[in-house]
């Protein structure tokens, strides 16, 4: 008989590392709907992007996805975005990421003007994951990440750490 | 504020989850994992300062893919909150720092624990628990063969 864990145990809360930046170049937005089940369908085309950072440096292929946000009926917006990158040294990955982007009216309205916004004043956040060959980038194939974007007229920047 | 301006992503922790899981059933090597294990949850309980209540017996599965390289975790199951609202969860993450295939190794059982990184996703019904729709979570915890024990925190 397995001992039993206790869940509340004392235990340092995860710590954030910072690991890369992706800037993602972005053809025309579109979206369709309402959708049957209420809702709006969006699509953004990914162009091409750098990535910069400590722990992963490269491009994004132009041409290999998009995001697929859902729009809920109430304005919330699920990203579903997948492309692929290529590291420095050639190697190829696919990311996927998820999360969710909601606040007041008001400013989520600024936000889609491209007007500043205080990104403190609405909550995007993501937890992107990553399909890798073996090798030096294998780590980000077995580590949970969390990150934020900042969105642009042509580009939006997604900032992303690592979860330990 | 700058349109540079650098958001600090802070972690809250929000409730614990303690699991209880019934036998253990292996499925493969297949081509997509080397092994797939399978676990009915038995049940357990959620405590902590945004959720209270208790993980439904019998409502879904954890299965873990056992890969050459990596352990990728893999459950879902249901919650029924204090206040009677059911709430499902989507486990998703890797098993960290542990030799590839020790873990759930029926030969070495000394080797079946795990440091679980999760990514869960959970899906609630309009009300007081529907913040949990729209929030990113992360979590870390341990497994052993029979429980196991997460603590969640949002990514605010």
């Amino acid at each position: 008989m397995d001992t039993q864990i206790d869940p509340h145990a004392e235990q340092a809360a995860p710590r954030l590392e910072f690991a890369f930046q992706i800037r993602i170049d972005l053809g025309e937005r579109v979206f369709f709907g309402p959708l049957a089940r209420g809702g709006q369908q969006g699509f953004v085309a990914v162009q091409g992007g750098e990535i910069t950072g400590p722990r992963l440096q490269g491009r994004v292929i132009p041409g290999t996805g998009g995001d697929y946000p859902y729009v809920w009926p109430d304005g919330t917006f699920e990203f579903d975005a997948h492309y692929l990158l290529e590291a420095a040294d050639g190697t190829k990955m696919r990311l996927r990421n998820h999360g969710y982007r909601h606040g007041p009216k008001e400013v989520i309205d600024r936000l889609l003007a491209y007007e500043p916004v205080d990104p403190s004043s609405y909550y995007m956040r993501m937890t992107p994951s990553f399909e890798v060959p073996a090798g030096p980038h294998a780590w980000l194939g077995k580590t949970v990440f969390v990150g934020t974007g900042n969105r642009r007229p042509t580009y939006s920047i997604f900032r992303y750490w690592a979860v330990y | 504020m700058s349109l540079g301006s650098v958001v600090q992503l802070k972690l809250e922790h929000v409730f614990d989850l303690h699991l209880s899981f019934g036998e253990e059933q292996r499925l493969g090597p297949t081509s997509l994992a080397h092994t797939r294990v399978f676990y009915l949850v038995g049940g357990g309980t959620v405590w902590g300062p945004r959720l209270n209540g208790e993980i439904v017996a019998g409502s879904g599965s954890d299965a873990p893919s056992l890969n050459h390289d990596r352990v990728v975790l893999g459950g879902e199951w249901l919650i029924r909150a204090a206040d009677g609202a059911l709430i499902s969860a989507k486990i998703t993450g890797y098993a960290a720092g542990t030799a590839p295939g020790d873990v759930w190794r029926a030969d070495r059982p000394e080797l079946a624990a795990a440091s679980l990184h999760l990514a869960p996703i959970f899906e609630a019904p309009d009300g007081p628990h529907a913040w949990l729709n729209r929030t990113v979570f992360v979590a870390k915890g341990d497994r052993l063969r029979t429980n196991s024990g997460m603590r969640i925190y949002a990514v605010m």
